[in-house]
Formats: C-alpha cells, structure tokens, sequence
C-alpha cells in the first residue's frame, strides 16, 4: 500500500462530474481529502490517495485522460 | 517547541547568545491552516498540505537589530543573519559561506530612457558567486543543513540551482547528489559537474524528472534544498529586498519587478520590505510588487490577468528554462502579494525575451541571462499599459548571467563584419555600415 499527494485541477466542465468518487469506485482507492477550492469555473483538490502501485498508477491516468491536472501539492521539484 | 534531529533535540532558544550569535527563528507554522511545526526537515502540513514558513520573534529582534549592527556584518547576504532563519547554536564559522549577496544596486539611465522611466535601478546578481541569485537561498538553506546534521546536499534542476547547490557543497565539504534533465545543454552540465558532485542526468520529461526526484526526496535523508528545506531555503530571497533598501540609504523604493518561477522570490522581497517596516529600520511607506514570465510559461501570470488568481499548472515550452517551472510552488502567493501591493504581471514571448537580453546589454553593459530579458520586456509591457509610473522609482531583478544562456542569443548576434586582414577591407566594411 502506497500513499500519495495529488493536487487536482479541474476544468470547468468537470467540475460537477463525479470524477474523484469513481477514483473510489473504478480503482479501489481510499481518498483522504485534506484543503480544496472550487467555484463554478475551475477548482483544485489536494488529495491524499492510498492504494498499491497499480492502482495509483490506472487512477492517475484515468484523471489525466480525462482532462484533470495531477501535480504535487509542493509545487515542482525541477527548479531553474 | 523541541524539534527532534536524528534523536537528539534541537531547541530554539530565541533571543538568547548562541556563542557570537543571536537567533530569534521560533518554529514552522503551516501558511495556509496556521498550525504550528517543529523546526526540521520538513516543507508541507502534516494536516492540510499547505505550505510551511519559519516564523520569528519579531520583538525580540526588533530590540536587537539595527542599521548600525547590519553594516557591521560581513558583506555578503550574512549581514543579515539575524533576520535569517540561522537556526540557535550557529555560529558565523558554521556558516556556508562562499560570499554570495551585498551584489550591486546600481542606477541604469540609459536603459530607462529606452523603457520610458526616469529613476530605474538594476539589482545585478549576475555576480554572485555562481553567477545567479541562486547562491542566497543556497547558502542559507546548507546553513541550516548543515545544523540539522545532514551531510548531504541536493536539488533537481536545469541551471542555476545545480551550479549553486554543487559549487555550496563542495566549499562546505559536504556530498551533493545533482539531478539535471539528460537533454539539458552541455553548458550548464559542466558548470556543476566541475565542482565534483554525483550528477545524474534523468532521461524523460520535466514531468518524469519531477516525479522520480519527489520521490528519491521522500526515500533518502538528504538536505533536499528546495524540497524538505525549502522553509529556510526561500529565505533566503529575503535578501534581495534587505540589500535594495540598505543600498538605497534605508529607504523602499516605489516599485520592484522580478522574474517569476515559483513565484518565491518575488513574495520574499514583499515579505522583506515589510519586515524592514515592522523592524524600524525603514520609514513606512507603500510599495508594489510586480512579476515577469515567459509566455512558455506563465501560469502565474496567466492567473493574475484572468482574474482568477487560480494558478493551473502548464507544460513549459520557453527559451527562459531557468523561469520554466509549470507547477509553480508559490504562484497563489505571488498573486497575493501582487495584488495587495497594487502591482502586476506580465508575460513575454521568446523573441520579446531576446530583445529584452539585448537591451540590456546594449544599454547598460549588463549581460543577463534570459530571466533577466523576461524581466526586461516585462518591465517594458508594464510601462507601456501604465502599470509603471515612469516617475517611480524602480528596481528591476537581474537574477543570472547571460553565459549560462549564449545559445539564447546566438541567432541574433554575432560579428558586424568578417573581413580579410587588409587595411582596404576593413574601411571598406565601416564605409558600408
């Protein structure tokens, strides 16, 4: 079991898709969600996701496909 | 508030003589739910993930500051030690040190004639001692290390960050572990791996970089300066904001414009001046903040200008990779800052970058790198839409030096004319100009 920290960004024609419960759903992760702002434009969620590899690997790419921004909530570790 | 350090307590004792030294640094505390951390290697909220900072006992320090004890400091970024997360029981020798800071503030009328402003000032920290703004958060954030027992130093970056953290660890004797992109220009490989580190080139996007250095971050106890330091690391900017209002005869100027990557040094030269106000050590008096980015690569700006203050995080593509930071770290608080000082943002494309490094070079000698041309252009954008008065005084940010970025030019300049060795050629080629 891994846990991860996405920060989720929202167009804003997901927004009132239910695309964080199906991370529940369809790939068997447990969500914890810790700050979030959404209006009826665009929003972010940070998250913390707990499942094996996999399954965090199948969620993410689900969220990407679908038009989310999955980033650390620390920001870019690259710097210049 | 006891911070535990590889089992052994490490406790603030604010206010109190640590050998030479005072340090007045408290603790951590969470920016955005405010619940308090102990001071360690640590960067995000256990609770709500957001953003640590070092919190002070202003008074303490108040009481203990002045111009008089700064000049008598070194003359480097160190004069301000006191206003700097030093955590207790460092002392001046613990410090690592390679000079960086006090770099020079000086006036630029030519290049402010072309621009438009009557009272434009250049703060050049192209002469730091890697050549970028870099070594000021560098050098604090191995300070601090170094006080945590780490013996370790590393970064992840495409420049300035991999000279700094390299040619730091090597003066402090400490191991460096470099990560750089595997496509990153020859150049810039060689100016850190000069200094011996183990540089590791990482096949693979900025995103694939990003995410296996977050996690080597997460799996080794090294002193990761912009990750588990990253605190007492972008403290280090608060420099910049000290320097220019010592330099200007302790007084603010009207208006600072910077370059904007994670957006932290712009919010810690805000953070500074406010800090010089709430110390006494300049009069009060208003000042704006506003912030510079590559087209490529402006979700900060991007945010600012919609409206939203919403920064999405963006795949950079730009000629200025020392500002290309997609999921920039403080974008909201630059915002933030921008918006309560009254100034603004702007973006630039590649070309406006070019001719920025141009300008600059052909107006004041000073040869920056491309954040120096985004600041530039930006400056030039600001000025024209009359988001700079061309009667304040202004400082513009010059953040590295243009040698790291010669293939950023190379199209656009080169020699006027190639001629024989002959006398005959040679008036002939000025007759022609």
């Amino acid at each position: 079991m891994a846990i991860e920290r996405w920060h989720l960004t929202f167009p804003g024609h997901l927004i009132a898709e239910p695309v964080v419960s199906r991370l529940v759903s369809d790939h068997d992760l447990v969500i914890n969600l810790r700050r979030a702002d959404i209006d009826l434009e665009v929003g972010w969620i940070i998250l913390e996701v707990s499942g094996d590899d996999d399954r965090l690997a199948a969620g993410r790419a689900y969220l990407e496909e679908a038009g989310v921004t999955v980033a650390d909530p620390g920001g870019d570790v690259l710097l210049g | 508030m006891a911070a535990l350090i590889e089992g052994r307590a490490l406790v603030p004792r604010h206010g109190t003589e640590e050998g030479t030294r005072v340090s007045f640094v408290q603790g951590l505390r969470c920016r955005e739910c405010a619940r308090p951390a102990e001071i360690g290697p640590v960067h995000v909220c256990e609770l709500c993930f957001g953003p640590l900072e070092v919190v002070y006992d202003y008074e303490a320090m108040a009481a203990a500051v002045s111009r008089a004890s700064i000049a008598a400091g070194p003359p480097s970024l160190w004069r301000y030690a006191d206003l700097l997360p030093a955590l207790p029981g460092t002392a001046a020798e613990d410090r690592v040190d390679l000079g960086a800071g006090l770099t020079p503030l000086v006036p630029a009328p030519r290049l402010g004639a072309a621009l438009g402003l009557d009272d434009l000032w250049l703060k050049n920290d192209t002469v730091n001692p890697s050549f970028s703004f870099k070594d000021r958060v560098v050098s604090v954030a191995l300070t601090v290390a170094r006080r945590l027992g780490f013996d370790t130093a590393a970064c992840a970056s495409t420049g300035n960050l991999a000279n700094s953290v390299a040619a730091h660890a090597a003066h402090a004797g400490m191991d460096a572990y470099v990560f750089v992109p595997a496509d990153l220009e020859q150049g810039k490989v060689l100016a850190s791996a000069v200094y011996g580190p183990t540089l590791i080139a990482v096949k693979g996007t900025y995103d694939d970089v990003n995410r296996l250095c977050g996690e080597i971050a997460s799996e080794h106890r090294w002193a990761f300066v912009n990750v588990n330091l990253r605190p007492f690391y972008a403290e280090g900017s608060k420099t910049i904001g000290f320097e220019i209002a010592e330099q200007l005869d302790w007084t603010l100027p009207d208006h600072v414009v910077a370059p904007m990557a994670s957006g932290s040094m712009l919010v810690k030269i805000d953070k500074a001046f406010d800090e010089l106000t709430r110390l006494g050590l300049v009069e009060e008096r208003p000042w704006r903040v506003s912030g510079a980015q590559a087209s490529g690569c402006a979700p900060i700006a991007t945010a600012m200008k919609d409206g939203t203050g919403f920064v999405r995080p963006v795949k950079p593509s730009t000629v200025a990779k020392s500002l290309a930071i997609g999921n920039p770290a403080d974008g909201f608080y630059a915002i933030d800052a921008v918006r309560r000082t009254g100034g603004w943002m702007e973006d630039v494309s590649d070309a406006e970058v070019v001719e920025g490094m141009r300008l600059l070079a052909s107006t004041e000698g000073l040869f920056a790198e491309t954040a120096g041309g985004v600041t530039v252009a930006s400056l030039r954008r600001l000025v024209a839409t009359g988001r700079v008065d061309p009667t304040e005084r202004v400082v513009a940010v010059i953040s590295g030096i243009g040698l790291k970025t010669l293939d950023a030019v190379a199209d656009v300049v080169g020699p006027t004319h190639t001629i024989d060795a002959g006398y005959d050629d040679f008036a002939a080629a000025i007759s022609a100009q």
